[in-house]
C-alpha cells in the first residue's frame, strides 16, 4: 500500500506545482489561531474504556505567498473506566475502585507549500509525552518507565477539488526508543455548504483498518468564530475498537466560512 | 454546472479507491491487541489474622511488541500491592496479599485487570485500550482459636466456656463443637471472643472448633476442653516440707488434681502436692527465690511464678523451671507483686513497693514470654481473677492512706483497665472471684454482682475466703468462728451483711497465719494453707 501512497502524493504535488502559476491567493491569508477543546470516548470491546478531555492551540503563520508555518500545542488526560474489567459476575465490584489515568502533552510544528485553489503539501514534526497514573501500576514496555517520549514526522498533501478535499498522510511515529509505528491516513472530505464539512477517513495504524467519520459545522449565527466537531471511529480488528468525538474550536480572526479557513488560513 | 458534477464524479470514485487502499493490511509485523496471561486465578490463605504475610505471587504477561502501555489496576481488600517489571514483550506482575493483621480474618476477593494500550491515533497522542485480562485472587484468612477458659470442665456437669482467638468478627460463625458433641449456644463477643455453653460431657479431652461453612477447611484450632470426673476428698491436713512463715499464693491444679503454693521456705519455695487415687502424694518443691505468687496459664501448660524481679515460668507437673524474665525497667525499690492471667493467656502483673506509691504494672505475654511495662501505675496492687479469666479485680491501697483509692476490673475482652466506682484501701484478702465472674469479694467482705453493685457484706472476722463455682455460696474462713461460715450471696442484701447458713463447719486443724483459701474447680473442696499447714475441707453442704 505505501508506494501506492507515495504515487499519489507524487502526482498530487507535480500537479499543485504546475499549476502555480496559476494561484490567485496565498498559502495563508492571516496569521491564524485555533484554540480547541475535545471530549473522546473510547471504547474497546471486552476491555476498558476510557474517556478523554485535551485542549490545543494552534498558530498557522504566513511564509511569503505560497508556504505557512503551523505549529500547535496540546494536552489531554484520559481517564479510564475500570469497573469495565474489575466488576465480578454479579456485576459488584469487590472493594473500591482504583482509578487509572495517562496525561499527554506535545507539539509539533508543520511546514507545507498551498495553492488555495488546487491543494496543499506539506511536512510535520511532532513530539509528545505519555505519562500514567494507575492504582496498581502503569508503564511503558519500550521503557520499563512510566513516561513514554513520542516523536512523529509526517508527510502529507491535500487536493482540492470544487466542494471535496482529498488528503494522504505518512506518519512515521516513534515510542522512545522502541519500534517504529508507520501509518498512512486517507481522508475525503466534502463540502455540502461552505459552514459544514463530513470527512471520511481511513488508516492503517498497526496494520488495522480504522475507519472514520467526522461532521464539522460552523454555524454562521454564531459568527463563523466557533466549530463544533462530531466524530466516530471503528478499528474492525480484535479487540475492535470505536471512538466518539466532540469537539469545539474557537478561532481567533478573521471571520470566514469553514471551507475558506481549511482552504486559505489553516 | 457540467463542470460541477463531474468534479463530484471524479471526488466520489476517488473516495472510493481511497477508502479501499485502506483495506489492504500487512502481515509483516503483525500487532496482536490481545495479552496472554499465565494464569487467571491466584490463591493465598493465612492461618490466623496474627500470621505472616503469605508470600507474594507471580503472574507472567505476554503481548506483541507494538504495545505501548501496559497497565495493572487491581481492587479488593486482600491485594495490598502489585507491581510490574517488564522483559521484552513479558512482564512479570507480583501480586503481594495484604497483611493478615490490617484486614482480619475472612474470605476476600480480589480481581487484578492487566489492559494493554495502543497508540490511538497515528501521532500516539492519546491511547487506547487493547485486550484486558483479568485474575481473580482469593484469600483466606482463617480464625484461630487459641484458648477455651476455664480449660477444666467438671465431667457430667454443663458449663459455659470462653473461647478466646481471632477473627471470629470475619465470618459467620454456625456453630462451636466439643470434640464432637456441639454447644447448646453461642455468642460471638467480639472478634476475639466466643461465649459457648457446653452439655454435660463425660470425662475426657475435647478439640475445641468452630463450625463455619464458608470457610475452606477446618479452621485452625489449638484449645482443648479437659472434663475431669468430680473429686471427694477426705478432711485432712497436709504437711510443709519446710517451715513456713509465709504463704504467698494458692492455687489448685483443676487438670492434674495438685495444689500448688508459694511460700517463703528457703527465700522462696513452689510447693505441688499431687492427688490421685485418692490419696494425696508427698510435696515437691522448686527454689524460686523471693517467689510472691503463681498462677497456670490459661491452657494449663505453664506455671509461672512471679519473683521480687522477673517471672518464671514452670513444668506444672514437674516444677521445673525455665529462663527467668526480668520485668525490664523495674522502678528501684519496687517489686513484682501480685500476678492474674487472663483467657486470652495473658497475664498481668501488679509491682509494689514500701510506701505509699503508684508503681506501673506489666504484661506478660505466655505464648511469646514477652514481658512489657504498661503505662497505668497503682498503689501496691492485688489481684485476683474469674476461672474463666475473664475478669481480674484489682484493689490497691496503703495502711497509711488517709482516703480509699479506687478499685479496678481488668476486662479480658476489652483489654482494658475500668474503675470499679468503688474506693476501698486494700487489707490482707486479695479479691476473690467466682468461675465465670458473677460474683467480686473485695477486702474479703464486700460482695458484688456482675454490675459490681454492692450485694452484701461478709463478716469483718474473715480472714479468707473463696466462692462456689456457680458464685451463689461463699466460704469463708472466720478468725472468730475458728472455721469455715457458708453464705448464700445468689440474692442480694442491699449491702447488707449476709446471714452465715447454719454454724461454722470445723476444719481438720488449724491452717495457721498468713491462710490462703481457693476452692476446687468442681466446688467440693476447700483448701486452706496457712504457715503451719494446709488444711483439705470437703465443702460444707447447705444446711
Amino acid at each position: 500500500m505505501t508506494p501506492r501512497i507515495y504515487a499519489g502524493a507524487a502526482v498530487a504535488a507535480s500537479a499543485l506545482l504546475c499549476h502555480s502559476a496559476l494561484a490567485e491567493n496565498r498559502a495563508v491569508e492571516t496569521v491564524h489561531f485555533e484554540l480547541g477543546m475535545s471530549s473522546i470516548d473510547s471504547d474497546t470491546k471486552d476491555s476498558t474504556s476510557n474517556g478523554t478531555l485535551g485542549a490545543n492551540l494552534i498558530a498557522t503563520l504566513p511564509l511569503g505567498r505560497y508556504f505557512g508555518l503551523s505549529l500547535g500545542g496540546r494536552y489531554s488526560e484520559s481517564s479510564v473506566r475500570t469497573r469495565d474489567v474489575l466488576e465480578d459476575d454479579s456485576g459488584s465490584l469487590p472493594g473500591g475502585r482504583p482509578s487509572c489515568n495517562f496525561d499527554s502533552y506535545g507539539g509539533d510544528a508543520s511546514l507545507f507549500f498551498r495553492l488555495p485553489t488546487w491543494g496543499r503539501i506539506g511536512a510535520s514534526y511532532g513530539t509528545g509525552k505519555l505519562s500514567p497514573d494507575c492504582n496498581g501500576g502503569s508503564l511503558f514496555p519500550v521503557t520499563g518507565e512510566n513516561t513514554l517520549s513520542t516523536e512523529h514526522y509526517r508527510i502529507d498533501a491535500e487536493y482540492y477539488l470544487g466542494d471535496f478535499t482529498f488528503g494522504v498522510a505518512h506518519t512515521t511515529t516513534t515510542l522512545d526508543d522502541g519500534p517504529e509505528l508507520e501509518s498512512t491516513m486517507l481522508t475525503t472530505s466534502w463540502y455540502p455548504l461552505d459552514s459544514l464539512k463530513i470527512a471520511l477517513s481511513g488508516h492503517d495504524l498497526y496494520d488495522e483498518n480504522t475507519y472514520g467519520i467526522l461532521v464539522e459545522h460552523q454555524p454562521e449565527m454564531l459568527g463563523d468564530v466557533l466549530s463544533v466537531r462530531l466524530g466516530y471511529s471503528m478499528t474492525e480488528e480484535s479487540p475492535k475498537t470505536r471512538t466518539f468525538q466532540i469537539g469545539l474550536s474557537y478561532y481567533f480572526g478573521r471571520e470566514v466560512s469553514l471551507k475558506s479557513r481549511d482552504r486559505q488560513y489553516r | 454546472m457540467h463542470h460541477l458534477t463531474g468534479a463530484r464524479r471524479v471526488a466520489g470514485v476517488a473516495l472510493l479507491l481511497s477508502l479501499c487502499a485502506c483495506s489492504g493490511s500487512s502481515d509483516d509485523n503483525e500487532t496482536s491487541r490481545q495479552i496472554e496471561l499465565s494464569t487467571h486465578s491466584l490463591t493465598f490463605s493465612a492461618a490466623a489474622p496474627t500470621a505472616a504475610t503469605p508470600a507474594a505471587q507471580t503472574i507472567t504477561a505476554s503481548f506483541s511488541a507494538g504495545i505501548a502501555n501496559l497497565s495493572v489496576v487491581h481492587t479488593g481488600q486482600g491485594i495490598a500491592k502489585v507491581t510490574t517489571a517488564v522483559n521484552g514483550t513479558t512482564a512479570q506482575i507480583v501480586v503481594t496479599p495484604s497483611d493478615p493483621a490490617t484486614i482480619g480474618a475472612g474470605r476476600f476477593t480480589g480481581t487484578l485487570a492487566v489492559t494493554g494500550y495502543f497508540c490511538a491515533d497515528t501521532a500516539c497522542s492519546r491511547l487506547e485500550a487493547g485486550g484486558s485480562q483479568t485474575v481473580t485472587a482469593k484469600y483466606q484468612i482463617s480464625p484461630v482459636v487459641d484458648y477455651v477458659a476455664p480449660n477444666v470442665a467438671t465431667a457430667g456437669v454443663s458449663g459455659t466456656a470462653v473461647i478466646r482467638g481471632s477473627g471470629f468478627n470475619g465470618y459467620a460463625i454456625q456453630s462451636v463443637k466439643f470434640g464432637d458433641v456441639a454447644a447448646t449456644s453461642l455468642t460471638v463477643v467480639n472478634g476475639s471472643e466466643i461465649r459457648a455453653a457446653y452439655p454435660a460431657l463425660p470425662a475426657g479431652s475435647y478439640a475445641v472448633s468452630l463450625g463455619i461453612p464458608t470457610h475452606e477447611g477446618t479452621p485452625p484450632s489449638t484449645a482443648t476442653l479437659i472434663a475431669v470426673d468430680a473429686v471427694t476428698r477426705t478432711a485432712q491436713t497436709l504437711p510443709w516440707p519446710a517451715a513456713v512463715t509465709a504463704v504467698t499464693s494458692l492455687r489448685h491444679d483443676a487438670q492434674r488434681d495438685a495444689l500448688l503454693v508459694s511460700t517463703d521456705i528457703a527465700d522462696g519455695t513452689v510447693v505441688r502436692y499431687a492427688h490421685a487415687g485418692g490419696a494425696w502424694e508427698p510435696a515437691t518443691t522448686t527454689a524460686i527465690a523471693g517467689v510472691r505468687d503463681i498462677a497456670l496459664s490459661t491452657d494449663g501448660a505453664q506455671l509461672l511464678a512471679l519473683s521480687r524481679t522477673g517471672l518464671t515460668p514452670l513444668d506444672p507437673v514437674t516444677l521445673a523451671p525455665a529462663t527467668t524474665i526480668a520485668a525490664p525497667s523495674l522502678p528501684e525499690k519496687s517489686f513484682l507483686k501480685t500476678l492474674a492471667v487472663a483467657n486470652n493467656n495473658l497475664a498481668i502483673v501488679t509491682t509494689g513497693i514500701a510506701e505509699s506509691k503508684a508503681t506501673e504494672l506489666y504484661t506478660y505475654i505466655v505464648r511469646t514470654g514477652v514481658m512489657t511495662k504498661l503505662p497505668t501505675a497503682l498503689n501496691n496492687a492485688s489481684m485476683g481473677s474469674s476461672t474463666n479469666g475473664a475478669l481480674i479485680g484489682i484493689i490497691q491501697g496503703d495502711s497509711t492512706l488517709t482516703t480509699a483509692p479506687a478499685a479496678y476490673t481488668y476486662a479480658a475482652a476489652s483489654g482494658t483497665f475500668s474503675p470499679l466506682g468503688v474506693a476501698l484501701n486494700q487489707n490482707s484478702v486479695a479479691p476473690v472471684l467466682d468461675r465465670d465472674a458473677t460474683r467480686l469479694v473485695l477486702n474479703g467482705v464486700n460482695v458484688y454482682g456482675a454490675d459490681f453493685a454492692l450485694l452484701g457484706k461478709l463478716p469483718e472476722t474473715t480472714l479468707a475466703v473463696s466462692l462456689r463455682p456457680d458464685g451463689k455460696r461463699a466460704y469463708t474462713y472466720d478468725s472468730a468462728a475458728a472455721g469455715i461460715l457458708t453464705f448464700d450471696i445468689s440474692a442480694t442484701k442491699n449491702g447488707a451483711a449476709f446471714t452465715a447458713l447454719g454454724a461454722a463447719t470445723p476444719l481438720a486443724a488449724a491452717p495457721g497465719a498468713s491462710a490462703k483459701m481457693t476452692i476446687s474447680a468442681d466446688g467440693k473442696t476447700l483448701f486452706i494453707a496457712g504457715t503451719t499447714q494446709i488444711v483439705v475441707l470437703p465443702a460444707p453442704l447447705d444446711p
